[in-house]
């Protein structure tokens, strides 16, 4: 892991780094996947990945109508609401 | 009498028989958590809860009334991953500083249903990311029974609050022993149980595939009861299960096996202790207590053996790359757009996504955002996330193999005493904290129900103490049950789920529920409800 990597890694996430971040994450992120490749000693050929604790197959809800809440109800947290709709920074110059 | 350290069940007789009203029980433990000096309780809004206390009161009185929930007019406190209607949920992140849910999670409506009465809302690490509430944004939780420790977490807040008589009862979650370590370390009794058994509707999500809420509480007996109402199938939730309802209390009357009787009640039950969790890394009076816990579930009739766990230090490179990678998948629903946190600083849609979760998340949580990230990312995604993922199913196997010896598995929950709080320590090496969840996280891999009995205390290394310490009981799936019968034993025989922390000395730690009422309320004093702890 190197200040490139981690940059990627950033963008990748959507999250902004300050030059502090920076100091603190590329030690404390490196440390943690060295260690991670502490999985590698264990011999896993032949071995079926565990996604999840139960072998479950997705199943479909019945199709009732039921009631949500309002979207007045939904909008509420919004940041910037206008109208009914979400307000976001301009995305088409 | 004092009724807040007083069990759910010892509340259910004292509202019954009418020595208290659910409105005064409720007030009661009010006036505890606006006074709260651990810094356990986000959020308490009394108007809102006494309405609650009123409508299930009506309950009690109704002379046509059938109702046959225990629950009734009983006091509880909610976890702040779990979203209530009314109540702020924050999830302990400024991403989520105001929110309010415009629903209520799946468990919190069960347990409304049920007549309960929410006190508010408990600190946690932010988006249950942590193992000593430590990573909150709104302030460290201190543990009851010495402040200057940390609680356990990330359900510290709620295991604080039980411990401290600010509730007789709180829910929490545990992705790999949140529910357990803190109970551990505050000296309550906590269960998670099967993956799958308590819907995830309504639970800020942080790890999709171990996330599992479940009760804290005194004693087994109780948990049995919020078990009963949390549990069962929920068609919002994909990966709820469907399997018949059943009374998780059934055990703790019946018979555990066959050849029991009344002096010797875990006569053939057989007791696996994995070799693993007693090695070098267990502290020594950890180690004590448990040994001492054990002896004693011997005298009661269980037959202890050694069992092996052999991928156990795996459990934690394998949690640490799993939880991440659905933690950074989970979290990305933090854009800034729809709820949550928003940067003032945003030009353009890519500045307000990075510059609104740069600001709102925490640095625990960035971490693993960025870790999980990493190893979902292409060239790394077989080496780490897939590797992890066949990890985890050798550790399922390893659970399964040392069942076929045993009924249960116990040991430790957690290799220390509660640690201090050392605010320069909050940014130490993040791989010590991790390193303390080693023997809750294998249970977490595998789905398998475990939980948390208080079994004694130990004294630090630097004389600190007493401090508590929690005996770990593992379950095969669905049997949570039987868990709780055998928990329930060792309560019958022992009494330090009974134990109560030393009164706060009065001092405000922290500023919390703000708003609160602070009124004495005239019946605390008449029946003596605050007579012991009161901070």
């Amino acid at each position: 892991m190197d200040a490139t990597e981690l940059e990627k890694l950033a963008t990748l996430s959507r999250l902004a780094l300050t030059d502090q971040d920076r100091n603190d994450l590329l030690p404390a992120v490196s440390a943690i996947l060295a260690w991670a490749d502490g999985l590698h000693q264990a011999p896993t050929s032949g071995v079926t990945p565990m996604a999840h604790p139960h072998d479950l197959a997705l199943r479909l809800r019945d199709d009732q109508p039921e009631t949500l809440p309002s979207r007045d109800a939904l909008m509420a947290n919004a940041p910037q609401a206008s109208h009914g709709l979400f307000v976001v920074p301009r995305v088409v110059e | 009498m004092d009724l807040r350290f007083s069990e759910l069940h010892e509340l259910r007789r004292a509202l019954d028989s009418g020595m208290v009203s659910a409105e005064e029980l409720a007030q009661d433990y009010l006036d505890a958590l606006a006074r709260d000096p651990y810094g356990a309780v986000l959020a308490i809004d009394p108007d809102r809860t006494l309405a609650q206390a009123r409508a299930a009161q009506q309950r009690l009185d109704s002379p046509a009334s059938e109702d046959t929930s225990p629950l009734v007019g009983l006091p509880i406190l909610h976890k702040d991953v779990i979203v209530t209607q009314g109540w702020p949920t924050t999830a302990g992140s400024k991403m989520l500083e105001g929110y309010r849910s415009p629903f209520d999670a799946e468990l919190v409506a069960r347990l409304l249903a049920e007549g309960m009465v929410c006190l508010g809302k408990a600190n946690c690490d932010e988006f249950a990311m942590g193992s000593a509430n430590l990573h909150s944004a709104y302030g460290v939780c201190r543990n009851p029974w010495d402040t200057e420790r940390i609680p356990g977490g990330s359900s510290g807040g709620s295991a604080a609050a039980v411990a401290a008589g600010l509730a007789p009862a709180a829910t929490g979650t545990d992705t790999g022993g949140s529910i357990r370590q803190p109970a551990a370390m505050c000296g309550i009794t906590g269960i998670k149980p099967t993956y799958g058994r308590v819907s995830r509707w309504g639970l800020v999500a942080y790890a999709s595939s171990l996330d599992q809420a479940g009760p804290m509480a005194r004693s087994a007996a109780d948990c049995a009861w919020l078990l009963n109402a949390m549990a069962g199938h929920d068609p919002k939730d994909a990966t709820s299960l469907a399997r018949e309802p059943e009374d998780f209390g059934r055990f703790l009357q019946a018979s555990l096996s066959n050849s029991s009787g009344p002096d010797r009640p875990l006569s053939g039950i057989r007791l696996g202790l994995p070799r693993q969790y007693f090695g070098p890394g267990l502290s020594a009076p950890v180690r004590a207590a448990i040994d001492h816990a054990l002896a004693e579930l011997q005298l009661l009739g269980a037959e202890c053996l050694e069992v092996d766990l052999p991928r156990t230090e795996l459990s934690i490179p394998a949690y640490y790359v799993i939880a991440p990678a659905e933690a950074s998948s989970n979290l990305s629903r933090f854009d800034g757009v729809r709820y949550g946190h928003r940067s003032a600083q945003a030009q353009d849609l890519q500045s307000l996504y990075r510059n609104s979760r740069a600001e709102g998340f925490g640095p625990e949580v960035r971490r693993r955002i960025l870790v999980g990230t990493f190893v979902l990312s292409h060239g790394y995604y077989d080496a780490y996330y897939l590797q992890a993922q066949k990890v985890r199913r050798l550790i399922a196997q390893d659970f399964l193999a040392a069942f076929d010896q045993c009924d249960f598995i116990v040991g430790p929950v957690s290799p220390t005493l509660a640690w201090g709080i050392d605010a320069a320590g909050q940014e130490k090496d993040p791989l010590a904290d991790y390193l303390a969840d080693i023997y809750t996280l294998g249970a977490s891999l595998a789905g398998l129900p475990a939980m948390s009995v208080p079994c004694g205390f130990g004294h630090a290394s630097d004389g600190a103490g007493p401090l508590p310490v929690g005996l770990q009981i593992i379950g095969r799936q669905f049997s949570e049950a039987r868990m709780l019968g055998l928990a329930h034993r060792y309560q019958q025989a022992t009494d330090w789920h009974r134990r109560c922390p030393p009164p706060a000395a009065g001092r405000a730690l922290t500023a919390s529920g703000s708003g609160a009422s602070s009124v004495p309320h005239a019946f605390a004093a008449e029946a003596g409800l605050a007579a012991r702890g009161a901070p």
